[in-house]
């Protein structure tokens, strides 16, 4: 079997775990481009620019369809095909062993390109408009339920895949002793995968036969079903973001600080995620008739409540290992070494911008999750914010930082634009963050999500409606800059002996140097104290309202 | 007490229909009486009632149910914004008490279909 070493990190590449891993990275830039196009129309629709939404044609009869085409792009496609490549990135390539089922893997392609081709067209069609969520007994056109369920039966299949690799590497000695960090990460996103496309399937095989007059509806179980798959595939992209991460900072600092990572406490901060991720499913249905208060508190509030635990670990663990490696080149002060942190450096001011933008959306989580005050935000824009900051800031981001490593890794050719790169990074970021925090502050008030209408007459914050525009425009540029300068790598970029020049700062590590974390342990500290006010903040801002009960 | 409310039953909707049209005819843009409760029907794209007056301070008692999909009954006013679904199939129930006059108005915040973003009905809420 072909294959070739790298020259970084002695890692071995295989030619056909190559064009897998770009085959299904090619489909995530599609699907990234027709979410993005879709976001044109919704934050268009969303601005209160009534000439932008004339000249865009956005009406009550398009603007569910574009958000419809915007969910399942965005939350479904992109991030799993994005997904599908890193678990075989992490599985061969980080293993140095080939993909297991390599005929099998292509087949799971095949399945859910299928798939997709089904849901974009009954979208297309108009007759699936139903969102992302597809709520029964709102009904669409049975292709969209089938193309969901192949595109999930799919991916359950490539994920299997990724475990059968890293079995066959294991039993064949490609790898000493435990699993490598990033590939127990992606492990732990895996396992959680399979819950997920076990509970998708089961969901939208039900929907498909209520569909088609086989069996009656029961809308409650399935909310709680549906939430199996839509709110445990987020924690999935939790999960991957954070091995992404880990990736990230090692690659970006040339490998030193993989020696300030302490790999057991990152395992186990891994594996805790697994037990909070089932119970955190009741947080969606908080206010739902039916459900009784005991299990909404149970398992929406103090369920989600305990996944802060095991991701603000991780939030220590990797601002704790950027300053171990710049303290033990020299730096010493309690927050000296933010300064000299590499900020054009993409996989670094990626891993930074990530982290800020999960804990601003970290922070906004809590009042959402506690039965009493998500009586105020629950389906408000405040939702949006906090997972646009979740899923683009964070692990959209932490995806396209990664990209710009994996393909000159994989195809020994230099990154079209590292300049471009490095703006990418900055315009993608702030352009979320002006949407998220403009979404916030809309939501606050009370202004509803997914819903096309003039709030001006409702709300006293409407005039900041258009920076929903700005922010989106802005981040539509960064994903469009991010596409192109993918594109144009495969396409262009000449092979070279050292493709990640220009990618990567070197320390020198003195030794015996001052490695002391203090620095990030404020950092976390700090981000418990703003959660905790924001948190007595919701309960206060409740007390003020009317009687509800 | 803000609390989300845990009174929600099953219920046919042709009588809760009938429960709604009747609160409808009598207090539609009228002053409902404190004793008086008040059934709201949600169904694509409407609330079964435009418009209420109600008296600042006062126990009221709501029950809102859906004839179709999903809805989500959302008030909004300068000092209250608060959120519950409107399932098929279930009545739910909850006291309100504003305590400020002002307008208050309820949207639907869980997407039911084409005109959703046009359901809308208004709370006034006078000293």
């Amino acid at each position: 079997m072909s294959s070739y070493i790298l020259s970084f990190g002695s890692l071995k590449v295989y030619n056909k775990t190559k064009h897998l891993i770009i085959a299904n990275f090619i489909m995530a830039l599609i699907s990234l481009a027709i979410g993005g196009i879709a976001a044109i129309f919704i934050a268009s629709g969303r601005s209160g620019i009534s000439s932008l939404i004339n000249i865009l044609g956005i009406s009550d009869m398009n603007y569910y369809q574009w958000l419809t085409l915007h969910g399942m792009n965005m939350l479904i496609f992109w991030i799993v095909w994005a997904e599908i490549a890193i678990l075989y990135f992490t599985s061969s390539v980080l293993l140095s062993w080939p993909i297991y089922g390599y005929r099998i893997a292509w087949f799971a392609l095949s399945i859910m390109l299928y798939g997709q081709i089904l849901v974009e067209y009954s979208i297309f069609s108009g007759n699936a408009s139903v969102l992302f969520t597809a709520y029964p007994p709102l009904a669409a056109d049975p292709l969209f339920y089938i193309g969901y369920i192949a595109f999930l039966f799919g991916a359950g299949i490539a994920v299997i895949m990724f475990f059968a690799t890293i079995y066959h590497a294991k039993v064949n000695e490609a790898y000493k002793g435990s699993l490598p960090l990033v590939t127990w990460g992606a492990a732990i996103a895996g396992i959680i995968a399979l819950t997920v496309v076990f509970q998708g399937i089961i969901t939208l095989v039900y929907t498909l036969a209520w569909r088609i007059g086989l069996t009656s509806m029961n809308v409650m179980a399935y909310r709680w079903f549906f939430w199996g798959l839509g709110h445990d595939a987020q924690y999935v992209n939790v999960v991957a973001t954070i091995a992404v991460l880990y990736a990230l900072v090692v690659l970006g600092t040339n490998l030193s600080a993989m020696k300030f990572i302490n790999e057991r406490y990152a395992k186990l901060a891994f594996a805790l995620v697994t037990l909070f991720v089932i119970p955190g499913i009741g947080h969606h249905i908080l206010v739902d008739p039916g459900f009784s208060i005991i299990l909404k508190q149970a398992s929406g509030s103090v369920g989600s409540h305990f996944l802060s635990i095991p991701t603000l670990m991780h939030a220590f663990a990797l601002a704790g290992a950027m300053e171990a490696v710049i303290r033990a080149s020299g730096h010493t002060s309690l927050f000296g070494w933010i300064k000299r942190i590499p900020w054009s450096n993409p996989a670094i001011s990626a891993t930074v911008l990530v982290l800020i933008s999960f804990a601003i959306g970290g922070i906004l989580a809590q009042p959402q999750t506690t039965l009493q005050p998500n009586l105020n935000y629950h389906n408000t824009l405040w939702v949006p914010g906090h997972f646009h900051l979740m899923i683009a800031g964070g692990t959209t981001l932490a995806f396209m930082a990664l990209s710009y490593y994996l393909f000159p890794i994989l195809t020994t050719k230099k990154l079209y634009s590292v300049k471009l790169a490095k703006i990418q990074i900055y315009t993608f970021f702030f352009g979320i963050l002006i949407l998220a925090l403009t979404m916030t502050i809309l939501g606050y008030e009370g202004d509803p999500r997914r819903t096309f209408m003039d709030p001006s007459a409702i709300l006293s914050s409407w005039y900041i409606s258009p920076l929903i525009f700005v922010g989106a425009s802005l981040a539509i540029l960064g994903g469009a800059m991010f596409i192109f300068n993918s594109i144009a790598t495969v396409l262009l970029s000449k092979s070279s002996k050292n493709p990640l020049e220009g990618l990567i700062t070197n320390y020198d590590i003195k030794e015996g140097a001052n490695i002391s974390k203090r620095g990030a342990l404020a950092l976390c500290i700090s981000i418990v104290i703003i959660l905790l006010l924001l948190y007595f903040f919701s309960f206060i801002r409740l007390a003020a309202m009317p009687e509800f009960y | 007490m803000r609390q989300v409310p845990s009174s929600a039953k099953e219920f046919d909707v042709a009588a809760y229909k009938e429960l709604a049209t009747n609160f409808s005819n009598k207090y539609n843009n009228k002053l409902v009486p404190p004793d008086i409760d008040i059934y709201i029907l949600a169904q694509q794209y409407y609330w079964s009632v435009s418009k209420i007056i109600l008296k600042e301070g006062v126990n009221y008692r709501f029950h809102v149910a859906s004839a179709d999909v999903l809805h989500g009954f959302s008030i909004v006013g300068d000092s209250a914004v608060y959120n519950i679904m409107v399932m098929p199939g279930m009545v739910y129930s909850f006291t309100m008490n504003f305590n400020k006059a002002g307008t208050y108005y309820v949207i639907c915040n869980e997407y039911c279909g084409y005109g959703h973003g046009g359901m809308r009905m208004i709370i006034e809420v006078i000293p």
